[in-house]
């Protein structure tokens, strides 16, 4: 009974959120909208790239579109979040309800996250749709079972992974007013090192150890590789345990940046 | 005109007396500025490793759409974005009137008021950009050349405030929408990207989003001595026909506003 009562807290959340959503339907069409026009711009960059070749930096053109149009679906599931929301509560002190509800604040991040990433994979997963119909790519379709289950094993923990650094960074806040610009520049780095724009194989050898070394290698990057089966099994278990590691580094971390945090925090607010 | 000078000078004054009250904000927003000018050099260093080109346009000419790009960045970013953003966010929250009730144009107040000196670190990257690009194509450009890629370059950044402040009047018929500022900010760095890889869409789209894609590409024709002059003429025109249309609708606008203060 209480598991049942705890489980329908966090669903209820997720209800939430998703309705706050639909209240501002126009504001969340544009960000889709604006990110449909970022996809496109990358597309149809490396569609002019490809003019002439048949191979770039080891990949088809059919290959590398596949990539990128994936991506729309991978960074979503992964990068979507509500754990930026962290560092406001505290600084304006509305931390303190949260705190007193009895829900877990952790669960509470969660709940709000699954919501965010439910929303925009259904929208990525139509807008992937629609813009197959209407370009034809040459796509790469995985049909080998055993790469797909390990593409989704990737796809959760590169999401688990995301949540905790993100948190992370929110967690800033106990400490400082200005969360901002860790945030952007964690942003700006992501948006290169997580292989949203390109695969990131295609780097420099200086720069691709730099770029394995770090964790976002596997938000986006990795799981899409083992997607399309450009990975040895030696390989994807390396990146696992790596990322593993990442993971319950991060959690730890985080762990104990909340239990100091809160002994930090004053609830000063506005 | 001496009064909006006047004015404008008082808010060049506190905006720097700002930065020199908390220079970490502007290190910090400095340091962003450039870091994304330089992920950007990054990709296309990247991009052109294997490709020579993207679209007919080399890793050189790349840069100069790029450094175009920074220059209008810089000067939008520094000087209008932010103004107009917190306009939004007034005509949201009621204090919208305290704009409208003052002796001076609201356009101009919705426009001017914060400079944000760190962008400006943009425009220096893109005028070295912008060198670096005519150096390595071994380009000499005319005084004519130069005089028209100064008329150009204003007439871009005349195209992209109307786009940008285009927000504004919409606001006050849907002041509900949050993102609109950002949206226009990401369709803008459309622009970083030569026309060619939008004719992929067909001419239709490339009619559509005009806008967008002659703020850089004309310019960028113009130094490297393929000037197109119907794009000329057509930017110029744009640029133009945008500025008294966005008038007009904010006019409009201005006469249908419900306060909520």
């Amino acid at each position: 009974m209480s598991k049942d009562l705890t489980m329908k807290k966090y669903l209820q959340i997720v209800k939430g959120t998703i309705e706050e959503y639909a209240t501002y339907r126009l504001s969340f069409i544009l960000w889709r909208v604006r990110l449909v026009v970022q996809l496109l711009v990358v597309y149809f960059m490396w569609w002019a790239l490809f003019a002439g070749h048949n191979n770039l930096f080891g990949y088809s053109q059919g290959a590398m579109l596949t990539y990128i149009l994936f991506s729309s679906f991978v960074r979503p599931f992964v990068m979507g979040t509500r754990t930026q929301e962290v560092a406001e509560y505290i600084r304006s002190g509305s931390l303190s309800n949260y705190l007193v509800r009895p829900l877990n604040f952790l669960g509470f991040c969660a709940s709000r996250d699954i919501a965010d990433k439910l929303l925009n994979v259904l929208f990525a997963v139509f807008e992937i749709v629609v813009l197959y119909v209407l370009l034809r790519p040459e796509l790469f379709i995985q049909t080998d079972i055993v790469m797909i289950l390990l593409s989704c094993v990737a796809l959760v923990m590169g999401m688990i992974l995301f949540f905790y650094f993100s948190l992370l960074i929110s967690y800033m806040g106990f400490w400082t007013p200005d969360v901002w610009a860790p945030r952007f520049l964690s942003f700006v780095f992501a948006e290169f090192f997580t292989g949203a724009l390109f695969p990131l194989d295609i780097l420099s050898g200086p720069l691709y150890i730099l770029a394995k070394s770090l964790p976002f290698f596997y938000f986006i990057y990795f799981p899409l590789k083992v997607y399309l089966g450009q990975l040895s099994y030696v390989e994807i278990l390396q990146g696992f345990l790596i990322g593993l590691v990442w993971t319950v580094g991060l959690w730890w971390t985080a762990a104990i940046v909340w239990n100091r945090g809160l002994r930090a925090y004053t609830a000063e607010g506005k | 005109m001496k009064k909006y000078l006047k004015v404008l000078n008082i808010f060049l004054l506190a905006s720097f007396n700002k930065l020199v009250a908390y220079p970490p904000a502007f290190f910090s927003g400095l340091s962003i500025t450039l870091y994304w000018a330089i992920l950007a050099i990054v990709s296309i260093t990247v991009l052109t490793y294997q490709a020579e080109s993207v679209g007919g346009w080399n890793k050189s000419e790349l840069f100069l759409v790029q450094g175009i790009y920074s220059l209008i960045a810089g000067v939008v970013f520094g000087v209008f974005n932010y103004n107009i953003a917190m306009t939004t966010e007034e005509i949201w929250e009621g204090k919208f009137d305290f704009k409208l009730l003052k002796p001076i144009d609201a356009q101009f107040l919705s426009t001017f008021g914060h400079f944000r000196f760190h962008n400006f670190g943009r425009l220096l990257l893109g005028i070295i950009l912008i060198l670096y690009a005519l150096i390595t194509l071994q380009i000499g450009v005319s005084l004519w050349q130069i005089i028209l890629f100064a008329a150009l370059l204003m007439s871009s950044m005349l195209i992209a405030y109307t786009l940008v402040f285009f927000v504004v009047p919409i606001a006050i018929w849907s002041p509900h929408i949050f993102n609109l500022n950002d949206a226009v900010g990401s369709l803008l760095s459309l622009s970083r990207y030569p026309l060619i890889i939008f004719r992929v869409f067909g001419d239709l789209w490339i009619y559509i989003l005009l806008p967008l894609v002659v703020i850089t590409s004309v310019p960028a024709q113009i130094l490297i001595g393929r000037p197109d002059p119907a794009l000329i003429i057509l930017s110029l025109s744009t640029a133009g026909v945008l500025f008294v249309l966005t008038r007009l609708f904010w006019r409009y606008s201005l006469r249908h506003y419900n306060s909520a203060s």
